[in-house]
């Protein structure tokens, strides 16, 4: 079974007696896991825990699956690994796993920030030792999602020794168990070539080819088709040994980026500079950066990145011709022409080919056919751009009809033609169009440059460019398992009635395009928790503005003219339109900022803020936004920072590593919240269970109003807003998104928190002191004024969140008391509390 | 573009409908016009018709019950004109001679002719004549019975290519006959 290649399965076994702790003795504790399949390696291995790291591994674990990187076919690591986890590092394992896997970390000493959080997520991380302490390690891990980490070894001269993994004094926590694994177990499981299954992951993983272990996460070198068209290896010149900028090369070349972005460049020698020694590493760097906004050849770096063309431009001859002849091959191949045929036909009355014939081989009907398909792709390509009129020449249109349909006859099986590609296809012509028409008034361009931007061969080249890109948007094009209205009356009418089941709920069946939307979705609960909260609690499906978002690369959402510039980032950030999860995250992030800045906030406004087209205008602060999401650290803008995250990233960096603790502290606890979709916001007496859990904006905004009216009308409590303007200055607003964004209602809400708590602890100290002068004046009516201070003090415990609120225990100790009282009283707390 | 040809269908009075075979090919969206001979005869038949393609046309034959449908036609397809014509009025029916007459009188390259009920598609003078036969099968004064057949026609500018369907001992044929206008 396929499937069974690209995993191992593992089975943990513990040592049979735990029961005395001899602290010399360092096998004790070891831990065994028995790798089961594939049977080839079948063997027990041992790791080793750190005691002085993390916790106790109590648990059995069964069937842990390995996720080498490697397609095990026969030769195999099934192998009991052993690997010991870490004592004082981290927790227990308390967990009882199955079926989950262990995936290696890219990069793969785990020291940055971790780029496949994807995979990671909910899964054990594979990491290598060195560059950083371990502590740092399973933070990033822990940051990731990880459930787990297994640390091994980098040091392959140590064959039977296994670390104590030790904590690096920074009294920094983590949350998450740890093992440690020797070198040659766990390199057996990283090394080499990989391909793993579509099947496992919600992505599919990319073709690695290297042997060894490099710290970076480098893009991979081009698909084995195109490394043979190049002569020279290009691994070699193109990958540096460390980070960006380190060896003396680059660093020049960098330099005279800048110099050459100040001067005007002339196209000419623009296109010498990017393209006669395409540097894919710099200029990656420079895109992902954002040094390179705009370029004059954004679509020839838009065929380089997806592969149309090599990265060495002399080739470039021959690649342009051959690919042009495929698609004139293409083209003739698909027109279909029963006028033709019928010539070579022989008058044989069975097998002839006639019109009416519904045989569908039979020529004539895949005439018919192909003129349905014809007509559905001409109605979509007339109504692309209705405002450019680039679109509207006649000579266009049947050229996107030719594209189009050439491409679907030619992928008929995997992408069929689906409204929303004539749209990329737009783009992709226009583009390219736009570049030719520059390219060709300008005096002095090269052979190379004309020829690339012949403008009787737009065709070909767009279709080259528009192949590549729905090759990777195929998963977002599928339909669903057909259907999804037959499933909804099967569930219906059948057994799986649930009462109060919301309608939306899990009704579309699963498919790929919903299990990833749905999938980035939850990632959006790392970053922005309380959007991610409302979004949940009005019934949202990602799927609603996803689909569209993901089908068209987000060619609707943000303004036209920035459209390639976001494509370049998609294409050159990774090969599977990784990037595409980050931007559709920060773009939600945005499109929940632009919501909460408006006054009605409810259903319907999210609902139609999100579907609306172009909301954003600007869409390079999101495109900024979404690459510090995925662990970059960009060079702030060098005019005055728009977005107040830029400026609080720079000031937030001495401090990173404490800001890191506290802010995954409290992500973490956020998280272990359970999110309890709170009642609709209308309501009149909200159901504040508990303070701290506020999950949205409705209660944050309920609390807030009752608080200021509470303390409007206390006079006792006039000193405490004086206090609470005070308190920001005070207590540094951290929230988990700090890194990243500057969200208003965030802070906001934060800052409600900590008013409430100090109000709270103002509240107790004047009740203190009311009771204790009551006490000394021995009025006559002592027992109602004591019952008004015991309501006073019940409700400083709920804000300070120790009490839940109980509004009939408050109100019976109202009507306590006299009834001139009680109605006076009565007046003012109704007022308070709806 | 194809043109469907048939005629002489006598629903319900002597047959009560199109064999199977032939409802089976007829299906809309892939013929662009049809010609017909006459003698359908009653309306139901006519929004049969009309129901796979819009463009009809009908000539009066002598069974029909509709009265105001016309004796004679001329219809322009690609580089052809083409006549229609029940052929109950020339007498003697089906001659060759009358029907010349008949072509010359219209000016048609391709006169199309019912009545008979026999299927006919010959060349005369560089001009084409046509008899689609009986698509039914009905019979006729002369035959009790008569293959079912009709006449598909492909034309393509100047080129025309006839496909004859006929149905014999239930299972149907397809024939294929070219022609060129001089």
């Amino acid at each position: 079974m396929l499937f069974i290649d690209f995993y191992l399965i593992i089975t943990i076994l513990l040592p049979l007696t735990i029961h005395s702790v001899d602290q010399n003795d360092d096998h004790y504790q070891d831990i065994y896991f028995e790798v089961v399949e594939p049977s080839d390696i079948n063997y027990t291995f041992r790791c080793r825990p750190s005691k002085q790291l993390s916790t106790n591994f109590n648990q059995f674990y069964e069937n842990i699956y390995l996720i080498p990187a490697k397609p095990l076919r026969g030769s195999d690591i099934n192998y009991t690994f052993r690997c010991r986890p870490s004592k004082q590092l981290s927790t227990n394992f308390n967990q009882f796993y199955e079926n989950i896997y262990l995936i290696p970390a890219k990069p793969l000493r785990g020291c940055s920030r971790l780029q496949n959080d994807f995979e990671l997520n909910r899964n054990i991380a594979l990491i290598e030792r060195g560059d950083c302490s371990f502590v740092t390690k399973i933070e990033f891990a822990q940051q990731s999602g990880a459930l787990g980490v297994m640390i091994m070894d980098n040091d392959s001269t140590a064959h039977a020794y296994f670390v104590q993994m030790i904590d690096d004094m920074t009294k920094r926590k983590v949350l998450i168990p740890a093992m440690f694994l020797q070198y040659k177990d766990g390199h057996l499981n990283s090394k080499s070539e990989c391909i793993l299954s579509d099947k496992l992951a919600l992505d599919s993983f990319k073709v690695l080819k290297h042997a060894t272990l490099r710290p970076q996460r480098l893009p991979p070198p081009p698909p084995p088709s195109q490394s043979q068209l190049s002569t020279q290896p290009i691994d070699q010149t193109t990958i540096p040994s460390e980070f960006e900028t380190s060896p003396s090369s680059t660093q020049t070349s960098i330099k005279s980026i800048d110099n050459m972005n100040t001067m005007e460049l002339s196209l000419l020698s623009e296109f010498k500079y990017l393209f006669d020694n395409f540097n894919y590493e710099l200029i990656r760097e420079e895109i992902l950066n954002r040094k390179m906004i705009q370029c004059n050849f954004t679509t020839i770096l838009w065929r380089i990145f997806l592969h149309c063309l090599p990265r060495d431009s002399n080739q470039w001859n021959d690649v342009l011709d051959t690919s042009r002849n495929n698609y004139e091959k293409l083209v003739n191949q698909y027109k279909t022409d029963p006028y033709k045929m019928n010539n070579n036909n022989n008058q044989d009355t069975e097998n002839l080919n006639h019109p009416l014939s519904r045989d569908e081989n039979s020529l004539w009907s895949q005439y018919f056919s192909d003129e349905e398909l014809k007509a559905t792709i001409t109605t979509d390509v007339r109504r692309t751009c209705p405002d450019i009129s680039f679109f509207r020449n006649p000579r266009m249109i049947d050229l996107q009809l030719r594209i189009l349909f050439t491409h679907s006859r030619h992928l008929r099986k995997t992408t069929p033609y689906r409204q929303g590609m004539h749209e990329i296809l737009g783009i992709v012509v226009y583009a390219i169009h736009l570049e030719s028409l520059k390219v060709n008034e300008y005096q002095e361009s090269n052979e190379l440059m004309k020829k690339l931007y012949d403008l009787q061969y737009l065709e070909h080249d767009a279709y080259a460019i528009f192949e590549k890109i729905i090759a990777h948007l195929r998963q977002f094009y599928s339909l669903s398992t057909n259907n999804s209205s037959t499933y909804k009356v099967n569930v219906r009418n059948g057994t799986k009635q649930i009462p109060f089941q919301r309608l939306n709920d899990v009704h579309i069946p699963p498919n790929d395009t919903v299990t990833r939307m749905n999938s980035i979705f939850e990632r959006l609960r790392h970053y922005d928790h309380l959007l991610h909260c409302k979004l949940e609690e009005l019934n949202i499906e990602p799927t609603v503005y996803g689909i569209r978002w993901l089908r068209l690369l987000f060619g609707r959402e943000i303004p036209f003219e920035s459209i390639p510039s976001l494509w370049t980032v998609i294409f050159c950030y990774d090969e599977h339109f990784g990037f595409v999860d980050y931007f559709f995250i920060a773009l939600l992030i945005q499109v929940g900022q632009i919501i909460g800045n408006q006054e009605d906030i409810g259903h319907c406004s999210y609902l139609q803020s999100l579907m609306k087209q172009n909301v954003i205008t600007d869409a390079e602060p999101v495109i900024r936004k979404a690459l510090t999401l995925t662990g970059r650290q960009l060079p702030p803008l060098p005019e005055q920072p728009i977005i107040l995250s830029i400026g609080k990233k720079d000031e937030n960096r001495p401090n990173q590593i404490e800001n890191d603790r506290e802010n995954t502290v409290r992500a973490k606890e956020l998280q272990r919240i359970p999110i309890v979709p709170g009642p609709k916001p209308r309501l009149n007496r909200p159901n504040i269970t508990d303070i701290q859990q506020l999950t949205t904006f409705s209660q944050a905004n309920h609390t807030m109003d009752s608080l200021k009216r509470s303390s409007s009308s206390n006079s006792p409590l006039t000193s405490s807003s004086q206090i609470a303007k005070s308190i920001p200055s005070n207590i540094s607003v951290h929230s988990e998104l700090d890194l990243w964004s500057g969200k208003t209602t965030r802070q906001r809400y934060d800052d409600n928190v900590r008013l409430q708590n100090c109000c709270a602890q103002y509240m107790n100290k004047f009740i203190e002191r009311l009771q204790k002068q009551i006490c000394d004046l021995e009025a006559p009516n002592e027992d109602e004024l004591h019952i008004q201070l015991s309501g006073l003090k019940q409700i400083a415990n709920i804000l300070e969140g120790k009490l839940t609120f109980d509004s009939e225990s408050l109100q019976a100790l109202l009507d306590y008391g006299c009834k001139e009282k009680k109605i006076e009283t009565n007046n003012s707390d109704t007022s308070e509390l709806s | 573009m194809l043109v469907l040809v048939l005629g002489d269908l006598h629903i319900p009075y002597r047959v009560s409908g199109l064999p199977h075979e032939f409802r089976k090919l007829l299906t809309p969206g892939r013929i662009q016009h049809i010609l017909c001979t006459g003698n359908l005869c009653t309306k139901e038949t006519v929004d049969y018709l009309k129901t796979l393609t819009a463009d009809v046309h009908i000539v009066r034959g002598d069974f029909d019950d509709n009265p105001n449908f016309v004796d004679q036609k001329v219809v322009t397809v690609g580089q052809f004109r083409i006549g229609l014509c029940h052929g109950h009025q020339i007498v003697p029916w089906g001659d060759i001679e009358s029907l010349s007459m008949l072509q010359r009188q219209m000016d048609v390259d391709i006169l199309i002719t019912g009545h008979t009920h026999k299927f006919e598609a010959f060349e005369r003078d560089n001009k084409f004549f046509i008899n689609p036969g009986s698509a039914t099968g009905a019979f006729n004064s002369l035959n009790s019975s008569t293959t079912p057949s009709f006449v598909l026609m492909d034309i393509q500018q100047a080129s025309l290519t006839l496909y004859v369907y006929q149905l014999i001992n239930e299972k149907f044929t397809v024939e294929r006959l070219e022609y060129r206008k001089a």
